[in-house]
């Protein structure tokens, strides 16, 4: 347990601290979210206007506004922002389940062969581990591009992106069998585990029964939901760095991507601003002018791609927060508070 | 008495610090290896064979013999139509055996003036044939003559290098055909050698790791300076709500990923593509950097200075941060080597989003370029990883010297 909490510590990277409980609100905000993300990840079939549809249909306004159409407007290219946005999530939720299930899978199979086996393949996958330590993820998903091309005589387009995520997963792979290795060098001490050697009962039951099940799930759960909101971030990226997918597929990196040039004139305005407002308190410059220029940079600011932006850091943050949740269900269970 | 282990430990220290050095040496080897033989095996790689000549005027005598006396195969042909026929004969297999093809060859070399006012043709022919996932350079000796308008087509690829230049470019992007292990030894010695462009790869590599240097040294120096404070003023005044409020804020900006934080950067201050003083931060908090130094402090200060022996050194007068000094040093080099490789992956996307041209800019540069400049890919990864085993090197080093107890083998 010791071991376990002591790699949540990463999990407290955001908000309040996970001593404090999960409130009943609390509790129902995240119900409501992930709700709203996975039951958004599943629409397609609803009316267009909101979010159904095909999401690369071209509207009339470039860069519309807020309607009863197009409840979150449209992007430069005329096409609906919500209903890329539902796509978008399809791909997310897609994708970031598919890592998970190659972390949980590869971490667990990682941990019990370096937890429970003996010999060499418990110091090859050791030393595994201490190699994918020294470096970056990105950099190896990077690096298995080149493997890629080797592999498939060139690129796939969007199909690459289903072999990197799984690789995401099978590199993250580390953190968890650390921790299910630490609980089975906990576990090999205690008496119920030699009662069962002693049994006669066989590897398979212990490990599946008595180490894994009993034991582990709460581990494997919390790290499940956090490794799911960092594969949200990684898809994201990969997309964005033009190594993701491409058109015909909608992504929410795909999404930023294209809308980055709308961005710039954020800080034009802002800065516009702010000397708007310190000359109208020092009243030293003539402010017909200066509002002239704010409203020129108005002109040209877009809100639209804040929507790609909150949905991505919302939903990593969701399950951040879920796996802080699962995480304190679990210490509480073990009486800890 | 007290002499005979200082010196034993002394040997033991210097023998394990070698057998890190020796492993780390071999770590870069191995998989700077295995980056050269998937390098070696794509379509248009190091394993790739031949290398077709198409055209040529009497001025590129000396460059062909330059190149065959360096050992490179060619096929070539003065003739235009000859020149066509053998393109034409070249589409053809092209089509059939799709992947022989692409990966025997490693350059297509086309003078314009072989292809004098066809070169749109040229260009839809190379777009046809599985010619456009290898690399073409063209080239001219002369002025073209022909219609300007499907030459500026070409423009996209067009190099008009002088023979010398074109010798350069040629020999700086292939190597000739050798069997793996040789290749990589050739590579090795030559390293790193010159991109397509003909271009020395070595200012590249050097000018952009001072910039991914700046940026991690830069933000892993800001936030230890800002955790120190944080964490000394929390044990100067345990109670307050102004030290409380820094560890909230501290803890709220890091739950925001790299990518966000960049892009909202970006959008706030425009595309700067040099050095920005908010760059560290961003790179600090987008990684957790300075929340895991935080936390780590707060957590080791108080278990140090709650040992034993800190409690006795303090209750015979003696200051407690000098004998809890080389424990929280060991524990943040722990810190700072397990984050180092996250900060060079947040380098990555900081890099690429504000356009600032360091290693991480370069690498992403090289892999999404098509066809690939298998040179400047690998100087770009060797760089980094190379960079990245080093400071595992020197913090396993630091840590078994501050720390005798630790033995690594």
């Amino acid at each position: 347990m010791k071991l376990a909490l002591k790699g949540m510590r990463t999990l407290e990277m955001g908000g309040v601290s996970s001593a404090i409980k999960h409130s009943g609100v609390r509790r129902s905000v995240l119900a409501i979210c992930l709700g709203l993300f996975i039951g958004s990840a599943l629409l397609s079939t609803i009316p267009e206007a909101w979010g159904g549809g095909n999401p690369h249909h071209r509207y009339n306004e470039r860069w519309g506004s807020i309607s009863f159409a197009h409840p979150l407007g449209t992007d430069m290219n005329r096409k609906d922002v919500l209903t890329q946005l539902v796509f978008g999530a399809q791909t997310s939720l897609l994708m970031s389940t598919l890592s998970t299930f190659v972390f949980l899978l590869a971490g667990t199979v990682l941990g019990v062969l370096s937890g429970y086996c003996s010999g060499w393949p418990r110091n090859v996958v050791l030393a595994v581990f201490q190699v994918l330590q020294i470096f970056p993820i990105l950099l190896l998903l990077l690096l298995s591009m080149i493997f890629i091309e080797m592999f498939f005589l060139g690129r796939m387009t969007n199909w690459n992106l289903v072999i990197l995520m799984a690789l995401f997963g099978v590199f993250s792979a580390p953190k968890l069998a650390e921790m299910i290795r630490g609980k089975i060098l906990a576990l090999k001490e205690r008496t119920f585990i030699e009662a069962a050697v002693a049994l006669g009962l066989s590897h398979r039951r212990i490990i599946g029964k008595h180490i894994i099940r009993s034991e582990c799930l709460p581990i494997i759960l919390v790290q499940g939901a956090y490794i799911m909101g960092q594969a949200i971030m990684v898809e994201t990226t990969l997309t964005f760095l033009k190594l993701g997918v491409e058109y015909p597929v909608v992504s929410w990196g795909l999404m930023l991507r294209k809308m980055q040039d709308g961005m710039i004139s954020w800080g034009m305005v802002i800065q516009q601003g702010f000397r708007y407002s310190w000359c109208w308190l020092r009243q030293t410059e003539d402010l017909n002018i200066i509002a002239r220029d704010w409203n020129m940079g108005l002109a040209d600011f877009h809100f639209q791609p804040l929507f790609p932006i909150m949905s991505i850091a919302g939903s990593a943050w969701l399950f951040l927060e879920l796996a802080r949740y699962f995480n304190d269900r679990l210490r509480l269970q073990d009486g800890r508070g | 008495m007290t002499k005979q282990p200082e010196v034993a430990e002394t040997w033991e220290t210097i023998l394990s610090i070698t057998l890190i050095a020796g492993r780390a040496l071999g770590l870069f080897l191995v998989t700077t290896f295995v980056v050269f033989a998937a390098l070696y095996f794509t379509p248009g790689g190091w394993g790739a064979d031949r290398i077709l000549v198409v055209g040529g005027k009497v001025s590129t005598d000396q460059c062909l013999t330059t190149l065959q006396e360096a050992g490179y195969k060619l096929v070539l042909t003065r003739n235009e139509g000859e020149a066509k026929q053998m393109l034409e004969a070249f589409h053809s297999r092209s089509r059939e055996q799709e992947t022989e093809i692409t990966s025997k060859v490693q350059l297509v070399l086309i003078s314009l003036e072989a292809v004098g006012g066809r070169a749109s043709s040229l260009a839809a022919f190379i777009k046809e044939g599985n010619l456009n996932r290898l690399p073409v350079i063209f080239y001219t000796l002369g002025e073209v003559k022909g219609n300007g308008q499907t030459v500026e087509s070409l423009a996209a690829f067009l190099h008009a290098p002088s023979p010398e230049e074109l010798l350069a470019a040629v020999r700086a992007h292939l190597l000739p055909r050798r069997w793996l292990l040789s290749g990589y030894w050739k590579w090795l010695v030559h390293f790193p050698g010159y991109d397509v462009g003909g271009g020395p790869i070595a200012e590249k590599l050097w000018s952009s790791s001072i910039v991914t240097f700046t940026l991690v040294s830069g933000s892993l120096t800001l936030s230890l300076c800002i955790s120190l404070v944080l964490v000394i003023s929390m044990l100067v005044w345990p109670e307050s709500r102004g030290v409380s409020i820094g560890f909230y804020l501290v803890n709220f900006l890091s739950g925001f990923h790299i990518v966000i934080l960049s892009l909202l950067f970006v959008a706030i201050f425009g595309q700067i593509g040099s050095f920005s003083f908010w760059m560290l931060p961003i790179l600090a908090l987008g990684n957790g950097t300075l929340s895991d130094y935080t936390s780590v402090l707060r957590e080791e200060l108080r278990r140090i200075f709650s040992q034993e022996y800190v409690v006795a050194a303090m209750a015979r007068g003696s200051s407690r941060v000098r004998h809890g000094a080389r424990e929280t040093l060991v524990s943040l080099i722990n810190v700072t080597s397990s984050k180092i490789p996250i900060l060079v992956g947040g380098t990555i996307v900081l890099e690429w989003v504000c356009s600032y041209v360091g290693l991480g800019y370069n690498i992403v540069k090289a892999i999404e370029t098509q066809p690939r400049d298998v040179n400047l890919t690998m100087g770009v990864a060797t760089v980094i990883v190379g960079g990245l085993i080093f400071v595992n090197f020197i913090s396993g080093a630091l840590r078994i010297y501050l720390d005798p107890r630790i033995s690594e083998g």
